[in-house]
Parts: structure tokens; C-alpha cells; sequence
């Protein structure tokens, strides 16, 4: 490890704190009935990002490691 | 989520931005079936830069004039809300050079590898981040010895070792 690796710039951690606020903010607002829809909406979302993903790997004939969890 | 992507790509081509990449949540539903609920609609989206960026007026103009609505700290395209954080360390700076091209739903677009993905939600190190790298041990979708690397050159290996360590107790 390198101190490069762990440089850390105060004023973007800034920004990004307060941007994960304000998301945060959002997402408690949210009513119930928005929140079902919004997982509805992610799950599809999610199905297409995958979609996409093993099309890639497929076009580049690559796939994860096996992790044995030994 | 489309729409978004498509005004995003447009900031490259009209060069807003340098480069940008998707995180988090959203990041992770490229190799993960499950999301967790509490990152609902999160979408990253990572603008590159080599100079320091106290304001990012320019990005959230040029996405207004592709009809996203500025909300406070985020934007908004028709019921997503894009995130816009940057890259304030070193690992996230890397995990934007690095990403993996790819397409969602015919729409070009980046993602943070699974590795990096790992690596920052170990940086971020809330129980929740270590539950999405357990996941992504369990489904298979990580390279871990990429993922060992990165852990030593970032000082995360012993974050890695408690992840790991849990996950072979689960295993058994």
C-alpha cells in the first residue's frame, strides 16, 4: 500500500456527503406505494443491467472466478 | 434509467465530462440478482477529472437541457433520480479509469467492475457493504484474487479477511 493509494480529497468527500444526504432525504419521502413501485422498477432495471453484462462477457469469452470459500 | 444514460453519454460526446462510470446500488445490479431495498433508484454516476471540482453547475445544466430536473443533490429523469458523486479517492478514481464497458438495454454505458465494486463498499465498511461483498462471493461474481490486490494496495485487506472469514462460516 502506497500513501498515493490513500489519498483522500476533503472537498469532493464533501460534496459526496452531501449528495448521499440530499438522496437520503429523497429516499425517506418516498410513501409506501412509490417505494413498491420504485422496487418494481429496480428489479427490472436489474434484469436488464444483467442482461447486458452477459452479453458482454459472452462477446469477450470471459467469466468470474469460482470463489470456492475455501 | 435508459433516458439517464442516454443525457449521460451525451456529456462525453458534447465534453462536459471526461469520463463517467456507475456505482453503488446500481453498480452492483449489473452482476447481482438481489438488491437491497434501502438503495432504491440509486444510480451512481461519476464524472472523471484531473483538476480539482468545487461545483458541478456545468454537468447538472447540461442534463437540465435533456430534461432532467435539478432536486437538490441530484437529478431527475421522469422516476430516476441520478446521483452525481465524484471521485474523492484514489480507489474511486481508479474504479472510473478502469470500468467495464457494457449495455444496458441497447444503450452503451460503463460500470465499475466487480472487483472495485467490492473494494469501495469495503472502504465504505457499513454492514450493508459488507453483505454486498458477501453476495457477490456467494454468486460467484468475483475475481478474488483481483479482489486480494486491491485490498492490499487500498489498506483494505483485513476488512477483506473479516468478510471472508464470515463468509467460510456460512459456507459450512
Amino acid at each position: 500500500m502506497t500513501e498515493d493509494a490513500l489519498k483522500i480529497d476533503r472537498e469532493k468527500t464533501a460534496f459526496n456527503a452531501r449528495s448521499n444526504a440530499a438522496m437520503r432525504a429523497y429516499l425517506k419521502s418516498r410513501t409506501w406505494p412509490e417505494k413498491i413501485e420504485s422496487i418494481e422498477r429496480m428489479n427490472e432495471a436489474a434484469r436488464l443491467a444483467r442482461e447486458g453484462m452477459r452479453k458482454t462477457r459472452k462477446a469477450r469469452n470471459e467469466g468470474p472466478k469460482r470463489w470456492t470459500g475455501k | 434509467m435508459k433516458a439517464a444514460l442516454e443525457a449521460i453519454n451525451r456529456l462525453i460526446t458534447d465534453r462536459v465530462i471526461e469520463n463517467y462510470a456507475i456505482g453503488g446500488a446500481i453498480g452492483a445490479s449489473f452482476y447481482l440478482p438481489a438488491m437491497q431495498t434501502e438503495d432504491l433508484d440509486k444510480f451512481v454516476f461519476l464524472p472523471a477529472s484531473s483538476r480539482p471540482i468545487v461545483t458541478l453547475t456545468p454537468v447538472y445544466d447540461a442534463l437540465k437541457t435533456q430534461g432532467g430536473q435539478v432536486e437538490g443533490g441530484y437529478v431527475r429523469f421522469g422516476k430516476w433520480p441520478v446521483q452525481i458523486l465524484i471521485d474523492a479517492n484514489t480507489l474511486i478514481a481508479e474504479a472510473i479509469r478502469e470500468a467495464a464497458d457494457t449495455d444496458y438495454d441497447g444503450v452503451p454505458t460503463r460500470v465499475f467492475t466487480a472487483e472495485h465494486l467490492c473494494a469501495i463498499a469495503l472502504q465504505t465498511g457499513r454492514s450493508k457493504d459488507f453483505a454486498r461483498v458477501m453476495l457477490f462471493l456467494e454468486e460467484n461474481e468475483v475475481d478474488l484474487e483481483a479482489l486480494s490486490a486491491l485490498a492490499v494496495r487500498f489498506g483494505l485487506s483485513d476488512r477483506l479477511t473479516r468478510v471472508l472469514n464470515i463468509a467460510k462460516e456460512d459456507a459450512q
